[in-house]
């Protein structure tokens, strides 16, 4: 029983820690960054999950091993929203991201807000705004958000009009 | 014999793990961009997670899990953290070059 | 030369010992010339001024800065700095790694730390103090003052941050300052990314797994590794985590300066009073009317569960404000 057990772990550990090392590589292999996060995720769901399935076999009791299953589970919950969040800062502050992947901007996004900002006359909008509230104190502030306020309710009834 | 087993898969899988873990400081050093290094730190963490893990069969010690618990956590924060900074410095230098470029094109037209 | 005085921050000081002008006179000129219309219009003008005044100061400071950092230094000068700091490294690399030789051997029998102290601890500390850690029985009940000072150390740590860093919105002085500080395009956390819903979405599935992490922690510290500073760390994570899944508008329903205040004074003199009794009853020879309680149990170890709770409030609230603080100056 013990060596069966012993086998159980033993084999599962290898495996993650073999695709462990696969993710490692890939993080050297690969030449982009986003590209690169590929090889990340690797390590941080199936490498981390196969390494501590064998490690709650060969755990010391059952308290353990459950909390083991735990970390399985929170990985697989959080794992995911930091490759979103680091995908994230990657298109946002690549700024030679064209010649690496195409872009499909959907209108009305922040994406889309920042396209059109690049070199333009909505930005100056804003950095007027800017520079008034620092004159004008708080008050202009409050005027603005209204304004904006304002204007997506019309975009509101708009759509649904 | 079995403790013997334990004990030599336990010591060449932290040996592993630890060649792996030099391996991803390396990529941080190197690595060219912000997410690169964040991507590092977060591979590292993982593989600690892991070796923490180890340590609660080789020491046969139950309570070594709930550090490995608390480590999934930190290395979580650690990482929006980090993106949520980033991005906040990003924009902020981005929009005051655009304040600056804006301002000398008003200048410009001033002179004219 | 007097200009040049005029524009360093000590200015109005030299200003005022040259008798040049009155440090008062410009603002009761302001005030003289300036029809009351209602005190309150007054108070914001005044009010404008002075953060004016405040962000020109500031400006000199940071050009002063600017040309300190961008002066020239003769090569020379900067090669004897930098030799000067690697001596100064090496020197104490060298001082240290001949203090660790002289150390004596870990775990050897004739070591200054294996007196009777220890030996009392570990034979003796399970009957005494009731708690299966040994560790949490010594810092919370044979040096509980100890921990004691740590925590008003962390408290003092906190107050002195929040003493440097953050502008009280009450205040009249900074009122605008702090008002703006707060307000869109000045605040820190303007640029980040907000709302973003993934993240929201999985924050409020984790935040409450880290809650109850941190309080398993703190209540089985006297059981297990652990206790009422890291757990109070975890617990503090927890609201990092959710601090920055939300923004710092959603968590002041419930998390202000006011409730840090009073969380942490209820906490240290909750900690200080019931510390105060068993010290009473110990010196005095009185016997204490808290039981042990069974060791092994989660009700044992005397006074030691509080104790950890005490402290792990303490530490929750200070790791959540540093952190607020340094990110946005305000709780």
């Amino acid at each position: 029983m013990q060596i069966v057990r012993f086998v159980f772990g033993a084999v599962f550990l290898i495996i993650g820690l073999l695709s462990c090392i696969v993710g490692v590589i890939g993080v050297f292999k690969f030449k982009y960054a986003a590209n690169r996060m590929h090889a990340a995720a690797i390590n941080d769901t199936l490498g981390i999950s196969l390494c501590m399935l064998g490690l709650s076999v060969l755990a010391p009791d059952i308290a353990s091993a459950l909390k083991m299953i735990l970390v399985i589970i929170f990985f697989w919950i959080s794992a995911p929203v930091a490759s979103h969040l680091l995908c994230r800062l990657e298109v946002e502050t690549n700024e030679e991201r064209e010649q690496y992947m195409e872009l499909h901007v959907i209108e009305g996004t922040e994406a889309d807000a920042d396209k059109n900002t690049a070199g333009a006359p909505e930005m100056e909008e804003k950095v007027e705004e800017a520079e008034n509230e620092t004159a004008d104190g708080q008050k202009m502030t409050a005027e603005a958000s209204d304004t904006q306020i304002a204007s997506m309710d019309n975009m509101v009834k708009g759509e649904t009009a | 014999m079995m403790a013997d087993a334990y004990q030599v898969l336990c010591t060449g899988a932290m040996g592993i793990l630890a060649v792996l873990m030099v391996v991803c400081l390396i990529r941080c050093a190197i690595g060219p961009r912000v997410s690169d290094r964040i991507m590092a730190v977060n591979m590292v963490s993982t593989l600690t997670i892991i070796m923490v893990g180890i340590m609660t069969v080789y020491l046969k010690e139950g309570y070594l899990a709930d550090v490995a618990l608390v480590y999934a956590v930190l290395s979580f924060l650690a990482v929006i953290v980090l993106c949520k900074v980033y991005t906040g410095i990003y924009r902020e230098r981005r929009h005051a070059e655009t304040v600056s470029a804006l301002k000398e094109e008003q200048e410009g037209t001033a002179c004219r | 030369m007097s200009d040049r005085k005029s524009d360093l921050p000590g200015g109005r000081f030299v200003r005022w010992l040259n008798q040049d002008q009155d440090v008062l006179e410009r603002q009761m000129i302001a005030a003289q010339n300036r029809e009351p219309d209602s005190d309150e219009e007054m108070e914001e003008a005044w009010r404008r001024e002075r953060f004016l005044e405040d962000q020109k100061e500031e400006e000199v400071v940071a050009s002063r800065l600017e040309a300190l950092n961008e002066r020239k230094v003769p090569v020379i000068g900067r090669v004897v700095y930098m030799l000067g700091c690697m001596l100064i490294c090496i020197a104490m690399i060298m001082l240290l790694l001949y203090t660790v030789t002289t150390l004596p051997g870990f775990g050897g029998e004739i070591d200054p730390a294996q007196n009777e102290v220890p030996r009392r601890y570990i034979e003796q500390g399970l009957q005494e103090t009731g708690a299966l850690n040994i560790v949490t029985g010594m810092i919370l009940d044979y040096r509980a003052f100890d921990t004691l000072g740590e925590s008003t150390v962390l408290f003092a740590a906190a107050m002195v941050v929040l003493f440097l860093l953050r502008l009280d919105p009450e205040s009249n002085r900074y009122s605008t300052l702090a008002a703006s500080i707060r307000e869109e395009p000045y605040a820190d956390t303007f640029y980040e990314p907000k709302n973003d819903s993934i993240l929201q979405h999985t924050a409020k599935i984790l935040t409450p797994v880290a809650f109850l992490l941190g309080i398993y922690v703190v209540l089985n510290g006297h059981l297990t590794p652990g206790g009422g500073f890291s757990g109070g760390a975890i617990v503090g994570a927890g609201l990092v985590l959710h601090v920055t899944a939300f923004g710092f508008e959603d968590i002041r329903r419930f998390f202000t300066y006011r409730t840090y205040q009073r969380t942490v004074v209820t906490a240290l003199l909750t900690y200080a009073f019931s510390k105060t009794y068993s010290f009473y009853t110990g010196a005095n020879g009185i016997e204490s009317i808290i039981p042990l309680g069974m060791p092994g149990a989660i009700l044992s170890g005397g006074l030691i569960l509080l104790l950890n709770i005490c402290v792990g409030f303490i530490v929750t609230c200070t790791v959540y404000v540093l952190y607020a603080v340094f990110r946005k100056g305000d709780v």
